[in-house]
C-alpha cells in the first residue's frame, strides 16, 4: 500500500521527548532525551536498540504508560493523528489504547488472563471499545481468531488461555488487539520469547495484517535480523537518544553512524561465510545517569577524533547518504553495511 | 579416540500420577542420542525448545543422570564413577549457563567466585591461587581491578567472562556451554563468542555448545547436531548442515531464522525523514 508521504499527516508524531526516572540518591535521571521519530499512515518502523538504549521506556511513552512505570515526561510531546497525548487524561487514554493504538509485547502468556477464555478476553474488549453486543462481540471473536489463522477457531473461541502455546498466545494477543481496528501497533518484542518457527510465523502474520489492514507498525527490537524483515524505515537508539533515522535500505547498506555499522558488523551473516569471526564493539553501553559530554558513543567508537567527540554534543542531521545520523564525521568517514544481495 | 563418546543416551521424566500415586505419565526428554567430539572440536546441539538439548548437556556432566546410555570421557565410563571419582573428573569437564546474573553468587566477590574450583578440587596455597585467579581474569580480558568487584557492579558481558574464567580455572577439556550467549546484547553477544573461540584455539578446548540461534552456530561450530523432539534429527559438518542440509526439519529451521537483508529494500526518502528536518 501506497500513501503520499509528503501529504498524508503522520499518524506518531514524537517530537522532543524526554522521560525520567526516580533516582536511587533522589531527584530525578534521564532516560531518553529529546527523541523525535514519527510513523506515517500505514508505514513499518523498526525502533532498534540494545538494553539501556531507550527504545521500550520511548514505546511505554507513546503508549501512556510511563507514570504507571514510575517515570515522568520531562519535555516534549507524543501526537497521535494530530492530537496530543502527553496531557490526556487517563479516561480518554483508555479509550485510545482501543480503537487508535494497539499494544503487543514479549510476554503472550503474562499478557492475557488466565481466569477467562481467550473469546470472553476479545469479547470484552470489543464490546467496550466497539460498543458491540453479547452475540456480535462473539462473532468479531470468532472472526479475529479466524484472521490470525488460529485452527478450529469456532471451538477454541471458548479455550484458556493455558490450553494455548507462546506462538498461539501471541496470536490470540494479536487478534484482540486488532479487534477494535487499531491504526497504529505497538510491538515490544513481539516475537523475542518465541522458537525460531514459530516466529517466522508470526512475522508473516503481522505482514499480512498490515496488508489486509494498513495497520502502521512500530516494532520494538533488539533483532537487526529480525527488524530486516518487517521494517520499512529503521530507527536506531544509543544511550537513550536516536542517533540514526533512514529507510531500512539506507541504514543496512549504507549505516551512518559508527554504532549502527558497529551493531550490523556483530550479527551473523549467512553471506559473510562459515566460520568467519564477528566484529565486535569493545566496552558497553553507558547507564542512564552517565553519559558523557560530546557523543555518548565516542568511549567505543573507532572514529571518534579528541577535541571534536568530545566537545559539543552532536545534532541529528541529515548524512550525505539521506539517513539522519547523530555522527558530526558522517560526511568524512567511510562505514560498512551488510552485504548488498 | 575422541574425548567424549556418548551412545544411546536416553531420559524420561515423570509426568503425572495414578490414584496410588504411582508415577504413570512419562515424557521422553531425550531419546537413543549417540555423538562423539574430538579434542579441540565445537560441537553445537541446536533445536528448538523442548527439543532436549539443554538436558543433554547436563546429563554428559551427570548434573542430570540419564535412564540408559554410555558416556565414555577420554576412555572412562564416566557413568560408573562414584562420589569422589565423579568430583575429580568434573575438573576436565566445566559447564558455563545462559544467564550469569543467576549463575554466580550475588554475595561472593569475583576475586573469589574465580577462586572457588581451585578451594575445592586442586591444592594450590593462597599466594598460588591468586596469582592464577589474576592471571585466568587476564585470560578473559577483564584485568585485575574487577577482584573486588561483587556480581551486581557488573555488566551481563562480564559476568559472563567471569563464570568463563571460572570455567577454565581448572584446565579442562571440556566446557558444556549452555545459550551462553542468549541473555547477552548484541554487541557483547560477539565479544564472548570470539573470546571463546580465542580460548578454543589457545588451550585446544572442545566445547558442547548448546544454542537455538543457528546463526550463531555457523560463526563458533566445527559440526552440528540437530535435535527435535528429543532424537537426533541430523548430525555433520557445520558447512554440510549450512550448506547441504539433508533434512527436511533442518532445511525449516534453516529458513526461518531470520538474516539481516532488508526486505523493503528501497532507499533514499521513501519514508523519511523525521519532524523537523526536510531531506538534504
Amino acid at each position: 500500500m501506497t500513501i503520499d508521504m509528503t501529504t498524508a499527516p503522520d499518524l506518531l508524531d514524537v517530537r522532543g521527548l524526554s522521560v525520567e526516572f526516580p533516582a536511587r540518591g533522589g531527584g530525578w535521571v534521564r532516560a531518553v532525551s529529546d527523541v523525535s521519530l514519527r510513523v506515517g499512515q500505514g508505514e513499518s518502523v523498526g525502533l532498534v536498540g540494545e538494553s539501556g538504549s531507550g527504545k521500550t521506556v520511548t514505546s511505554l511513552a507513546v503508549m501512556g504508560l510511563t507514570r504507571l512505570t514510575g517515570g515522568r515526561i520531562a519535555e516534549g510531546s507524543v501526537a497521535f493523528d494530530g492530537r496530543e497525548l502527553t496531557s490526556l487524561p487517563e479516561r480518554e487514554w483508555r479509550a485510545l489504547r482501543g480503537g487508535g493504538i494497539g499494544m503487543i509485547f514479549q510476554q503472550p502468556t503474562r499478557s492475557l488472563n488466565p481466569a477467562f477464555t481467550v473469546g470472553d478476553q476479545i469479547a470484552e474488549s470489543v464490546r467496550r471499545h466497539l460498543g458491540l453486543g453479547r452475540r456480535a462481540a462473539r462473532a468479531r471473536a470468532v472472526e479475529m481468531l479466524k484472521l490470525v489463522e488460529i485452527p478450529r477457531a469456532e471451538s477454541r473461541v471458548d479455550d484458556y488461555p493455558h490450553a494455548f502455546s507462546g506462538g498461539m498466545c501471541q496470536r490470540v494477543m494479536i487478534a484482540m488487539v486488532m479487534a477494535t481496528n487499531p491504526r497504529l501497533l505497538v510491538a515490544d518484542e513481539p516475537t523475542t520469547a518465541l522458537d525460531v518457527t514459530v516466529q517466522e510465523r508470526i512475522l508473516t502474520l503481522l505482514r499480512d495484517l498490515r496488508e489486509q489492514t494498513g495497520v502502521a507498525l512500530l516494532f520494538v527490537s533488539h533483532d537487526l535480523a529480525v527488524v530486516a524483515d518487517l521494517c520499512e524505515r529503521v530507527v536506531v537508539m544509543y544511550a537513550g537518544e536516536i542517533i540514526e533515522d533512514g529507510t531500512a535500505g539506507d541504514v543496512f547498506y549504507e549505516p551512518q553512524h559508527p554504532y549502527s555499522a558497529g551493531l550490523l558488523a556483530s550479527i551473523p551473516n549467512p553471506r559473510a561465510g562459515i566460520g568467519k569471526r564477528l566484529a565486535s564493539i569493545p566496552g558497553q553501553i553507558p547507564s542512564a545517569g552517565t553519559w558523557p559530554a560530546g557523543c555518548r558513543f565516542q568511549a567505543r567508537c573507532g572514529f571518534a577524533v579528541p577535541g571534536v567527540c568530545d566537545t559539543a554534543h552532536p545534532p541529528l542531521l541529515p548524512s550525505p547518504a539521506g539517513s539522519l545520523s547523530r555522527c558530526v564525521r558522517a560526511g568524512e568517514i567511510t562505514l560498512e553495511g551488510v552485504a548488498a544481495g | 579416540m575422541s574425548l567424549l563418546e556418548v551412545t544411546g543416551l536416553s531420559k524420561s521424566f515423570s509426568s503425572g500420577r495414578d490414584l496410588l500415586g504411582r508415577r504413570n505419565r512419562w515424557t521422553h526428554a531425550v531419546r537413543d542420542v549417540s555423538f562423539t567430539i574430538d579434542r579441540g572440536e565445537c560441537l553445537a546441539v541446536v533445536g528448538e525448545s523442548g527439543a532436549g538439548k539443554s538436558t543433554v548437556g547436563r546429563m554428559v556432566l551427570r548434573l542430570i543422570e540419564p535412564d540408559t546410555g554410555t558416556i565414555t570421557f577420554d576412555g572412562v565410563d564416566v557413568r560408573s564413577l562414584k562420589g569422589g571419582q565423579m568430583r575429580r573428573m568434573r575438573r576436565r569437564m566445566q559447564m558455563i549457563f545462559q544467564d550469569p546474573y543467576s549463575s554466580l553468587d550475588p554475595r561472593m566477590r569475583v576475586a573469589d567466585a574465580v577462586a572457588e574450583p581451585l578451594v575445592v578440587h586442586s591444592t594450590m596455597d593462597a599466594a598460588a591461587r591468586e596469582r592464577r585467579v589474576a592471571e585466568l581474569l587476564d585470560t578473559v580480558g577483564l584485568g585485575s581491578r574487577y577482584l573486588a568487584r561483587y556480581p551486581a557492579e557488573l555488566s551481563g558481558g562480564q559476568l559472563q567472562r567471569v563464570a568463563i574464567a571460572r570455567a577454565l580455572a581448572l584446565n579442562p577439556s571440556l566446557i558444556v556451554c549452555d545459550e551462553p550467549v542468549a541473555a547477552l546484547d548484541v554487541s557483547v553477544r560477539a565479544q564472548v563468542l570470539n573470546l571463546l573461540k580465542d580460548l578454543q584455539e589457545e588451550f585446544g578446548l572442545a566445547y558442547l555448545f548448546v544454542c537455538h540461534d543457528l546463526a550463531l552456530v555457523e560463526v563458533i561450530a566445527d559440526s552440528v547436531l540437530v535435535m527435535a523432539a528429543g532424537q537426533v534429527v541430523e548430525r555433520g559438518s557445520v558447512e554440510q548442515i549450512f550448506r547441504t542440509p539433508a533434512e527436511e526439519y533442518t532445511k525449516r529451521l534453516l529458513a526461518a531464522t531470520p538474516v539481516p537483508i532488508p526486505r523493503h529494500s528501497a532507499r533514499g526518502h521513501a519514508g523519511a525523514p523525521s519532524p523537523g528536518v526536510t531531506g538534504v
